[in-house]
């Protein structure tokens, strides 16, 4: 009994913030509006319009044309690209700043992405792939790929891609520290058994490192995954999900449906089915991690 | 122990409570009203200021304003409204399809001005079931090509009279190496891409067509459209006479700078160049209409003050309001008594030239909805994609009113 009045404030908090609004939330989702007003049950009718509608999924152009794909197309390909490329990039800078001197200075500038808000990360995306001050650009000019130097972000063909790779900068350093975690529980004395019978380092790294540290590539993986999914401010301030719908997202559908078209019906199972995603696919990650 | 704790807390909920019985009466607050506009530009909230103060001297009501972003707004009060409460007793907005759409939540303002000071156009968009919901504060003249006089002075450069001297000028300007492109294509929420179009709607399809579009007797993949309006505006986008898409307020930094040589932009972009009296505007050649968008004054249902967020209502739709910000600048205002000698040289050339043509609301602020944000995004994307102009035309279409 005690335990639970210890509990209890919590508990309610989270029936209030959390448990609540997600219940309304779906209960929404099946309701007709009119002018904020809730009007009659219509059953599946605002998931029927959503699976058919080519803001959610676009497969007459997907994959053979340029984006527009659909915004849950789009969060797919950003699962795709993003987390392999987070969770590489992340474990070799792991390694390599592991026994470089000075490597928690560079861990630390390297981690500074993640600390950013993710609206500033937005605006720096912005930036970085702005056709005449970005750095990008300035680096394929230099390289003579004048050809590619342009707005990212204005563009149907690179606009999501450039949100993506920004997205990978930002949430590298999140996962290069959880795999300098991991790196630091392998015993060394594997390292060096591996040294005396003549392993190369690439076999080392193969048949050592990644398998020690795939509780920490599960982390990361589980951790980036719930990041794209609820993927909403870097679309908000780089692209507002154009052009026509290029670069557009699930949380950022939701947003227009709900306060730009003023459809909350629509909203509603937008949002009801992102959640709904985000925990099956916790849920089975998570129970792997265990 | 556990005794000692129970009287002294006892005492002071005792001591509390006579300190409480002892206390006068409430004294009744002052009414203080809170406004929100978007003017969160410099220039234009304190021009805003400056007639709320007279509102204060003259009434003695408290005014807060607050200036927010197109978004907040948005975003704040349909969901504010919805939990039945409101951040403001009075807003300012500019898009009529949002007021009517929320008109369940807001007091009508009918009665707190002369009708016969505004035309029917400024009122009927935000007119429901009979009642008006908005009180016109201010209007934007989008009147056509800003530039630098100065600029085109050096270069030897004349506004155009025709379409055809408006596209030699475009080459003109295309030759001058300083030049990133002609004309600064406006980006950010998506208004200023939809502003251009509607300058080419009304100057090469008439302002009839604007009013069609408005009404859906006229569909976007129609000839009239897509030939007569779509078709010379893809040709100027494909010969690369407009920028790329980018945030609206640094082009017209850009614009001042002399990276680009023109911009359609509203009067507003008076108060925020460098020098405004190098700055005047052209309109679109031959044209026989202009959008003339209208600020509204609207007071929330939530107001705990609505005697005094309708007396502000009231002022705000007289002459003499609107004469205050008349006469700072970057302003037109859209009561008919205001008389055109108080503007300022160049806002009163804007008022002048709007005399001369059909006044029609804005496009995509009187359709509203979806239409709004798939209008917006798909220009963009016709703006870096003109060869996907029948998919644009197509998509627009589909959220396009349909006629009644």
């Amino acid at each position: 009994m005690r335990r639970l009045i210890f509990i209890l404030p919590a508990l309610i908090l989270v029936a209030l913030i959390v448990i609540f609004p997600a219940a309304e939330t779906i209960r929404w989702s099946f309701w007709g509006w009119d002018r904020l007003e809730m009007t009659e049950f219509v059953g599946f009718d605002n998931y029927e319009r959503l699976f058919g509608s080519r803001s959610f999924i676009n497969m007459a152009r997907f994959p053979t044309q340029n984006p527009p794909w659909g915004a849950l197309i789009h969060n797919i390909v950003w699962v795709i690209v993003f987390i392999p490329l987070t969770a590489l990039l992340g474990l070799f800078l792991a390694v390599l700043l592991r026994e470089v001197k000075g490597g928690s200075i560079i861990k630390s500038m390297i981690f500074i992405g993640m600390v950013v808000p993710l609206v500033v990360g937005g605006m720096i995306i912005r930036f970085v792939f702005d056709g005449r001050a970005g750095i990008v650009n300035a680096a394929l000019r230099t390289v003579g790929l004048d050809d590619l130097a342009r707005t990212w972000t204005a563009f149907p063909d690179t606009a999501l891609l450039s949100l993506i790779l920004g997205s990978v900068w930002i949430w590298t350093g999140f996962a290069m520290i959880i795999y300098s975690a991991g790196l630091e529980l392998i015993s060394k004395d594997l390292y060096e058994s591996a040294s005396v019978d003549g392993a190369s380092p690439w076999r080392t790294f193969r048949r050592i490192t990644i398998p020690m540290v795939k509780p920490a590539t599960l982390i990361v993986v589980v951790m980036n995954l719930i990041y794209v999914l609820r993927i909403f401010d870097i679309v908000y301030v780089a692209t507002r999900g154009g052009p026509g719908g290029a670069s557009s997202v699930l949380a950022f559908q939701g947003y227009l449906f709900a306060f730009q078209q003023r459809e909350w019906g629509m909203a509603s199972a937008v949002f009801t089915f992102l959640t709904l995603a985000a925990a099956i696919i916790s849920v089975v990650l998570v129970r792997r991690v265990k | 122990m556990k005794n000692r704790v129970f009287f002294v807390a006892l005492a002071l909920v005792l001591a509390l409570s006579l300190a409480g019985l002892g206390c006068p009466d409430p004294i009744e607050p002052e009414p203080e009203l809170t406004v929100y506009t978007l003017w969160t530009e410099e220039a234009e909230r304190q021009a805003f200021n400056a007639v709320l103060a007279e509102f204060e001297d003259q009434t003695g009501i408290q005014v807060t304003h607050t200036a927010v972003d197109t978004d907040t707004m948005l975003v704040t009060f349909p969901t504010a409204f919805a939990a039945g409460t409101s951040p403001a007793d009075v807003v300012l907005a500019p898009w009529s399809a949002w007021i009517v759409d929320l008109s369940g939540h807001l007091l009508p303002v009918g009665e707190l001005l002369d009708e016969d000071e505004f035309t029917a156009a400024h009122l009927d968009p935000v007119t429901e079931a009979g009642q008006l919901y908005g009180a016109p504060f201010k209007m934007a003249g989008k009147p056509g090509f800003w530039y630098k006089p100065s600029f085109f002075a050096t270069h030897d450069l004349t506004p155009p009279a025709t379409y055809d001297e408006f596209v030699e000028l475009l080459a003109d300007l295309d030759e001058i190496p300083e030049l990133e492109a002609p004309i600064a294509s406006g980006n950010g929420v998506g208004w200023p891409l939809s502003d251009q179009v509607e300058g080419f709607i009304i100057g090469l399809g008439g302002y009839q067509l604007q009013l069609d579009l408005i009404q859906g007797t006229v569909a976007w993949t129609d000839d009239v459209v897509r030939e007569d309006v779509f078709g010379p505006l893809v040709d100027l986008l494909e010969a690369g006479y407009f920028s790329v898409p980018d945030e609206w307020g640094t082009q017209v930094e850009q614009l001042d700078a002399e990276v680009y040589g023109m911009m359609w932009m509203g009067d507003w972009i008076i108060g925020m160049v460098e020098d405004s009296d190098d700055i005047d505007f052209f309109p679109f050649p031959q044209t026989d209409g202009v959008v003339g968008a209208i600020d509204y004054a609207i007071v929330t249902e939530y107001t705990d003050w609505p005697d005094e967020a309708r007396e502000l209502v009231s002022f705000l739709a007289t002459s003499e309001a609107q004469e205050i910000w008349a006469e700072i600048g970057g302003y037109l205002a859209p009561n008919a008594e205001v008389p055109l000698d108080i503007y300022p040289p160049a806002a009163r050339s804007v008022a002048e030239f709007m005399l001369t043509v059909t006044v029609v609301p804005d496009l995509d602020d009187t359709i509203g909805g979806a239409f709004q944000s798939t209008f917006w995004d798909q220009l963009k994307l016709l703006w870096v994609n003109p060869d996907l102009v029948d998919d644009v035309l197509e998509e627009i279409e589909e959220d396009a009113p349909q006629p009644a």
